[in-house]
């Protein structure tokens, strides 16, 4: 009996600093365990605010030719003796700069990404005239939507580089906004020749990087897509609604 | 001097039309929207200098100066809004006069015509008729130049052009002719050494070797070979 005691007492002596120890294996590596997953977590909102900057300091780049035609049209305006309409060019210039220029959050108020781009729309009217008709159609109750800022400017700059500019006589830019259920639809139409891209479908690096865009901001499914249909280039955008500006 | 511009941007064709109308009165200007236009327009007028923006619709503004340096006797200037070193390479392959990047400054402008008035010998203060009949002297001396014929090129009776012709230049429509040949003859006297007196007559649109000869005594007061022996003796 005693005997039995005995192994009992030494086992455990020897038994219970091994089970101990084993423990300590075990947590530290759970605790590992937990630590890698909560670094992978950070990373991957690391990388998304990696994208968020790249994306926000790219929409704030000002294209070059826009620029300068832009300062162009405005020396025009001024060796032709036109005041009135040089300060309204400026004045839509200024407003233009403005926007570019204020702090953003990840979602703005589709309202004013209109706004924005409509002081974008102007300076392109002053340099075409008559020859550039922009027909704006917007359903009441998807105005109300948030979404990334400088989406819709990106399409529309689009639609003037690779359709408009290369479009003889008249041009037409067609924006418009519809609901569909819990989604909302953005599309921008231009009468160009259209590009090869737009004919295959195939978007460029500026259009990739609104998509990517969304899809990290919303689980919910999102697209982005270029097609030509009828004489036209057309860009369709679909997200969720977003009444407010969070996700 | 007859100028076409062509921009699809309205502003554009009006602030060049503007900036040249106000350093060169008396020169025509021709607009057109994109390459159409622009061919339309040449067909009918006799086009010295293009302005073209490089991205014009439909037909880009390189393929169009391509067309005009293929089919005329005619300079070409693009307009770009930024410089592009691409667009850049392929004007220089197309021989253009020059390029100009907006936004337009006056004083770039003004050069580049300048350069294009230097060398095509532009006589500043004369009309565009007059301006016509010169430029084909320059480009025909070589072969049977009369006025009847001129006259009719540009549209107006032989004896209104030659009235004109003196009035503007204080000299008459043949002594300006003899006195272009024969400058004519001393730059070939000079450039080609083996040419006998013959064939530089020739070259230079004289009927014969004597009335060329007559005229060379005339107007340098000493003969062709004499002006030739000299040069070599320098």
């Amino acid at each position: 009996m005693a005997e039995t005691i005995f192994t009992i007492l030494v086992m455990l002596s020897l038994g219970a600093p091994i089970a101990a120890y084993v423990v300590l294996l075990l947590l530290g590596f759970l605790d590992k365990e937990l630590d890698y997953l909560q670094l992978e977590n950070k990373k991957m909102e690391m990388e998304k605010e990696l994208h968020r900057v790249e994306y926000l300091q790219l929409s704030q780049q000002i294209q070059p030719h826009f620029l300068f035609n832009s300062l162009n049209a405005m020396l025009s305006l001024n060796r032709l003796g036109r005041a009135k309409d040089l300060t309204h060019a400026l004045e839509e210039f200024s407003k233009f700069l403005r926007y570019k220029y204020t702090e953003k959050d990840a979602l703005v108020a589709f309202e004013e990404e209109l706004a924005y781009t409509s002081h974008y729309i102007s300076i392109q009217q002053i340099r075409f005239g008559n020859r550039l008709k922009v027909k704006i159609d917007i359903q009441e109750d998807a105005r109300r939507t948030y979404m990334p800022p400088y989406m819709l400017q990106t399409l529309v700059e689009n639609a003037f580089k690779h359709g408009l500019e290369k479009q003889p006589g008249e041009k037409h830019l067609q924006i418009g906004l519809e609901r569909e259920g819990n989604w909302v639809i953005l599309f921008v139409a231009d009468n160009g020749p259209g590009s090869e891209n737009a004919s295959f479908g195939v978007l460029g690096v500026g259009l990739i990087n609104v998509k990517r865009r969304l899809e990290l901001i919303y689980d919910l499914h999102s697209e982005l897509s270029i097609n030509r249909e009828a004489g036209r280039t057309i860009l369709t955008v679909k997200w969720p609604y977003t009444p407010e500006g969070k996700v | 001097m007859n100028i076409l511009i062509v921009d699809d941007e309205i502003l554009e064709l009006e602030q060049l039309v503007f900036l040249i109308r106000q350093r060169y009165p008396e020169w025509e200007l021709f607009e057109a929207e994109d390459a159409v236009q622009a061919k339309k327009m040449l067909e009918n007028h006799p086009i010295d200098l293009s302005f073209l923006d490089i991205r014009l619709p439909g037909e880009s503004g390189l393929e169009l100066c391509a067309y005009i340096r293929e089919n005329y006797k005619s300079e070409c200037v693009m307009i770009t809004a930024h410089a592009d070193f691409q667009y850049a390479q392929h004007a220089i392959k197309l021989h253009v006069f020059d390029y100009l990047v907006k936004p337009i400054i006056t004083e770039e402008l003004y050069r580049m015509l300048e350069n294009y008035v230097n060398k095509y010998g532009y006589i500043e203060g004369l009309s565009s008729d007059i301006q016509e009949v010169i430029r084909i002297i320059r480009e025909d001396f070589h072969s049977k130049i009369n006025l009847a014929d001129l006259a009719s090129q540009v549209h107006v009776s032989p004896n209104y052009l030659s009235r004109k012709f003196s009035k503007e230049l204080g000299m008459s429509f043949q002594e300006y002719l003899i006195k272009y040949r024969i400058e004519m003859a001393k730059v070939f006297l000079k450039a080609h050494p083996e040419w006998s007196i013959q064939k530089i007559a020739e070259e230079t649109g004289f009927a014969s070797i004597y009335h060329f000869s007559q005229s060379f005594k005339k107007h340098v007061l000493e003969t062709p070979t004499q002006y030739r022996e000299k040069l070599h003796h320098d």
